[in-house]
């Protein structure tokens, strides 16, 4: 798939049909400059109390079996997501849409439009892109180190309860998966590390490089997502 | 593919510098567990091991294949340990476990930084690297003679305006010295016609003051006042004629003596007087030999006063040589002096 850039400014417009209630949607489109905050759950309890009065922070009710995950695989869930290319001067915006279930004996495959397929197993999420590239997204406690395309690939989760908030949205309890990554002839200094951000019910909210910079941005961020395009 | 736009974008701020060592792979062939935890690699000092290095080892799990195309994606490593070489051989090396994440096992993976300094210090280097480190050098020698060439060019314009400056100086010297001796040609030949002159013409004169019949209407007169020679060409004014011949008449020389214009003498009311040899032989033999004793004493005074005269120039000329040969070498010294501080 791929993503595009599209800068950080944009409308975030969540479909009304979206299932999860623990995000707050602005009810007039507004463009802001998205800003992530990556806190801690006791910051995240002083950011709500600041805030509860004009941006309450609902908490999460597990709706069903795909909402309740991190990473809701169902047929017809779409996410849009921006990027901007700060030195081009370009901002992109791509839609992933799960458009096709598979069911085997032993998994069920989840076909994206633009060719990935995604499946469950153990406490894991793989995803397959189309050009071979393969990632892993943990869930349990346990990092998962592997070799892919001549890289290796650390995965561990961060911070298990985060508040990620982009633009005007709020995204409370999300999980931190750290990336780490380098060459495979490269040397422990070489290795480059980013962060994703998955909320509970939605899928990956924002990923910006790890350890951040001050003054940096997240390079991708969810503008729209919903369980179904209308 | 989120994933892979991720890895993308920061593969692109990896510099591959090279400063480190190379991460290579090998394998636990063997595991003792007298004591520490001993784990035996497949790799030594020819390998790039040094005694010290950490060696991470891994397990692989199953690989991650593609449900749809069987292709083998990835290939899961599960970090067993921290293990550190104490014991190293060519191509082999024991290391023990500094930290444990699960017990290793023979067949688990070892990745270590290669050095390579040591395999090429132990191994020879190969025909292609012998011909890059000839190339080399060649480069290395030609851009030293390039830097050579270029200091010498960058001090070529001021030495070269030196040498010109003393090539000015040598040749404006030389024209000098030219002119200065054909100055002295001409004197010396003047001199030389005078002498002759002196010797083989007729004089009149007293005391210091000579007069040479230089030519046929021209008398020459010396004049001795001090260290000076004043010398003087004074045509006639007086015509000189045969005796018995009329006023008029212009008389030609004879050998016989000299005659007065009688005009001349007549209108300054003196009487007039020739100078015969005859006559003076005639008269007294002592007085002509006494003449040719004054005439010898007089040329003999006029040889030494224009030998001296002769000297003081050339003496002068000498001294000049010297001086300018001695700035010369000074000016040499300077230039060398420079040069080599550039």
């Amino acid at each position: 798939m791929g993503t595009a850039v599209a800068g950080l400014l944009g409308v975030f417009a969540p479909s009304g049909k979206a299932s999860v209630a623990e995000v707050e949607a602005v009810d007039e489109p507004v463009v802001v400059e998205t800003k992530p905050i990556v806190e801690s759950v006791a910051a995240e309890q002083k950011a709500v109390a600041n805030t509860s009065s004009a941006v309450p922070v609902a908490d999460m009710p597990s709706v069903d079996k795909a909402v309740d995950t991190y990473y809701p695989l169902e047929v017809g869930r779409y996410w849009v997501y921006g990027s901007e290319d700060a030195e081009r001067g370009t901002r992109t915006e791509v839609e992933r849409r799960i458009v096709r279930r598979e069911s085997r004996a032993d998994q069920e495959l989840f076909y994206f439009s633009d060719g990935t397929i995604a499946f469950r197993e153990d406490d894991k999420i793989f995803e397959m892109g189309p050009e071979g590239g393969v990632n892993v997204i943990p869930t349990g406690a346990e990092p998962y180190v592997y070799r892919s395309e001549g890289l290796h690939i650390e995965k561990q989760i961060g911070n298990p309860d985060t508040l990620m908030i982009v633009g005007q949205q709020r995204y409370s309890h999300c999980v931190q998966v750290v990336t780490r990554f380098r060459p495979v002839d490269q040397p422990e200094q070489e290795m480059r590390a980013y962060a994703s951000y998955y909320a509970r019910g939605i899928g990956l909210v924002g990923r910006e490089l790890w350890p951040p910079s001050p003054g940096s941005a997240p390079t991708q961020t969810l503008r729209d997502y919903g369980p179904r395009k209308m | 593919m989120l994933y892979r736009y991720s890895i993308s974008i920061a593969l692109v701020a990896i510099t591959f510098s090279g400063a480190h060592a190379e991460r290579v792979l090998t394998r636990v062939i063997d595991v003792e567990q007298s004591g520490a935890h001993e784990v035996v690699l497949d790799a030594g000092r020819l390998d790039g091991l040094r005694e010290g290095a950490r060696v991470t080892l891994l397990r692989e799990g199953e690989a991650i294949v593609h449900p749809l195309t069987d292709e083998i994606l990835g290939i899961p490593q599960e970090p067993v340990g921290l293990a550190e070489v104490k014991g190293l051989q060519d191509r082999r090396a024991r290391a023990i476990m500094v930290k444990s994440y699960s017990r290793p096992q023979v067949g688990d993976l070892a990745e270590y930084g290669k050095v390579p300094m040591e395999a090429a210090a132990t191994q020879p280097a190969p025909a292609e690297m012998a011909k890059v480190i000839k190339r080399v050098k060649t480069l290395e020698a030609g851009m030293q003679e390039y830097k050579k060439t270029q200091k010498s060019l960058s001090a070529y314009p001021v030495f070269a305006q030196q040498v010109w400056d003393e090539m000015g100086t040598i040749k404006s010297y030389l024209v000098a010295l030219d002119e200065r001796l054909i100055e002295l040609e001409t004197q010396q030949h003047e001199d030389r016609n005078r002498l002759t002159a002196m010797i083989g013409g007729e004089y009149q004169g007293t005391g210091k003051e000579l007069t040479i019949r230089y030519s046929e209407d021209t008398d020459l007169t010396l004049r001795v006042a001090g260290k000076t020679l004043m010398i003087s060409v004074e045509p006639d004014s007086i015509r000189l004629k045969e005796a018995g011949v009329s006023e008029t008449q212009e008389m030609p020389f004879t050998e016989d003596g000299l005659y007065l214009d009688g005009e001349e003498v007549a209108e300054e009311g003196e009487e007039g007087w020739d100078i015969s040899l005859d006559g003076m032989m005639e008269e007294s033999p002592y007085i002509f030999a006494g003449s040719l004793l004054f005439i010898a004493i007089i040329v003999g005074g006029l040889l030494v006063v224009i030998k001296r005269r002769y000297d003081y120039v050339m003496g002068g000329l000498d001294e000049y040589d010297q001086d300018f040969l001695a700035d010369d070498d000074e000016d040499v010294e300077d230039v060398e002096d420079e040069y080599g501080k550039k």
